[in-house]
């Protein structure tokens, strides 16, 4: 028997296959915008520099010295000590919007049943977490090949409760104190351009904050220990839905949502693109103790078991077809709202069937998507 | 990505995501750990698609690594009544599943290392500078991992009565699965 015969055979009770090209593209699709959100990317553009000549290419972009406006998520902050306020319940924000140097450090906008994340922007950095017109796109282009085009930051604050970061995990880090808080500094040996900060804000809780920029000095250590201090508890607001759901299938439960911004990791990527909400659901609940990154890691790689809810501006989706009908394919399954401006999308890359992703759509009730005042808090509304 | 480039992109998925897929589960064993890893790593390809001049070996690599990194535990503890292989062969009526188990499980007893270094080089027709690429390890390395692999092989289906025959198959392609150049895409 040759070879080939041996290793056909071997395989020749292969499953079909669950992958498609569709799959992957719009799985590369996701990994490239999260990398263009760390790194020079052209696509999308935001600026907080002051040095340069951007404000003025790019629209929409306030003046010099920027602080860049934080999403509309909850973000009154209040006085109090950090340990107490901080600590808050899964679906829960417990922190609001604080500058801290050059630091600026917007509301938080997923929470999780472990951690609640907000992005981070620094002055003179650009972090490329919003859409830009294809003019501003050539201008960009012309300031980078003028070598004019500043650094890049892609950068984010995880608040872990209780238990749910395991410090270790961040090996190699300088242990250390931070404004009293016990804290670890981390500088990626093999790119110098990630580095990361994690400290105990309260006993058994820690904060992260990781950076990826385009700068091997930019931020340094000490610029990161500057964001220990700026962080506060604020008046606990639970994560807010521009929907509800009369059905989820037996045995899921929701694990992280996004509040204008999508779910997880992906959601700060495109925090400022002005998505509305998202979920994510899964029939095996990810632990919530001992994590070393947020659910589905740098790569916004999929939970086990998991399907995700997008609901976004029609503007900002790649399916383009009109109308309120919904239409499945490739593992998700697509609606618009009756007006046609707001795209809701069920995806589970077919680990739900057709008919299961349409049922959830079916149950899904739109709110008004520009006033979040009427929306539903998380827990509410993913738990008919 | 531009239009044209998403395009070669797709074209490229389509023809490897097959030998990709059997690459990644002769590696670890399961078909959906291999379903995994060639889905991640082909996701982390696209966005440097246009930088690879030999986006084959880069996917090849990639999978490779998920493979091997996904599946810490020995391939023989892989079991389940899905998809994997049975830890176990048995003997059934029929014939050809019997030859399938047969093989299944002799390919187990190859190491997962010299297990991959064999189905780069006489399966998917790696030269084994290429292969050596793939796996990570000096060209002699991947020549001798070849070689203990096909030996170890040849020896347990010969314990088992199926003769290995071993001609020319190296350069030999199974599917289409030849170097992927920037033209051809």
């Amino acid at each position: 028997m040759r070879l080939h015969d041996v290793v056909d055979l071997a395989i020749s009770d292969a499953p079909p296959p669950s992958t498609t090209v569709d799959t992957i593209v719009r799985k590369g699709r996701r990994v490239r915008r999260r990398r263009q959100a760390g790194m020079a990317g052209a696509g999308v553009a935001l600026v907080v520099a002051t040095a340069f000549a951007l404000p003025a290419l790019l629209p929409g972009t306030p003046g010099a010295s920027v602080t860049p406006a934080a999403p509309a998520a909850p973000s009154t902050v209040s006085s109090g000590t950090a340990a107490a306020s901080l600590l808050g319940d899964p679906f829960i924000f417990t922190f609001g919007a604080f500058d801290a140097g050059k630091w600026h450090v917007s509301a938080p906008v997923v929470a999780s049943t472990a951690y609640q994340i907000a992005s981070v922007y620094r002055d003179g950095m650009v972090t490329n977490d919003r859409a830009v017109d294809p003019e501003s796109i050539a201008d960009i282009q012309k300031l980078k090949e003028e070598g004019k085009y500043p650094d890049t930051l892609y950068a984010f604050l995880v608040l872990y409760r209780p238990g749910a970061y395991d410090p270790e995990s961040l090996a190699g880090a300088e242990k250390t104190t931070v404004d009293g808080h016990q804290a670890r500094i981390y500088a990626d040996p093999k790119d110098r351009s990630t580095r990361a900060i994690a400290w105990e804000y309260a006993d058994g809780a820690w904060a992260v904050v990781e950076s990826r920029s385009t700068s091997e000095k930019t931020p340094a250590a000490a610029d990161l220990r500057e964001l220990v201090a700026g962080l506060d508890g604020a008046t606990a607001t639970p994560a807010k839905l521009p929907f509800t759901l009369s059905y989820v299938p037996a045995g899921y439960v929701p694990v992280e949502v996004g509040s204008h911004a999508t779910s997880g990791l992906n959601g700060i990527a495109s925090a400022r693109d002005g998505n509305y909400g998202g979920a994510i659901f899964t029939n095996e609940a990810p632990a919530t103790t001992g994590l070393a990154e947020p659910f589905g890691g740098v790569d916004g790689a999929d939970l086990p078991g998991d399907f995700e809810i997008f609901v976004i501006p029609a503007a900002n989706s790649n399916q383009q077809k009109p109308g309120t009908q919904i239409r499945c394919g490739n593992g998700f399954c697509t609606t618009r709202s009756a007006d046609g401006k707001t795209s809701i999308q069920v995806a589970s890359d077919g680990r739900l069937s057709d008919a299961e992703m349409t049922k959830i759509l079916q149950g899904l009730t739109l709110a008004d998507v520009t006033s979040d005042a009427n929306w539903t808090d998380a827990v509410t509304a993913l738990n008919p | 990505m531009i239009t044209e480039d998403e395009e070669g992109f797709r074209q490229f998925v389509a023809a490897q995501i097959g030998p990709l897929r059997k690459l990644a589960y002769l590696t670890c064993g399961n078909w959906h750990t291999a379903e995994d890893a060639v889905s991640t790593a082909l996701a982390k390809l696209y966005p440097r698609w246009r930088k690879l001049d030999r986006p084959d070996l880069y996917a090849k690599t990639m999978v490779y690594r998920a493979a091997v990194d996904e599946t810490r535990r020995p391939w023989r503890r892989e079991r389940s009544a899905g998809d994997e292989m049975p830890d176990v062969p048995l003997r059934d009526h029929s014939a050809v599943s019997d030859e399938r188990l047969r093989v299944q499980a002799a390919l187990r007893e190859v190491p997962r290392r010299q297990r991959a270094a064999l189905i780069l080089r006489f399966y998917l027709g790696l030269t084994l500078e290429e292969t050596a690429g793939v796996l990570g390890t000096s060209v002699g390395t991947a020549k001798s991992q070849s070689s203990r692999g096909l030996n170890r092989l040849r020896e347990v289906l010969a314990a088992d009565h199926i003769d290995l025959e071993v001609g020319n198959e190296a350069g030999a392609s199974a599917g289409g699965t030849g170097e992927w150049t920037r033209a051809a895409a």
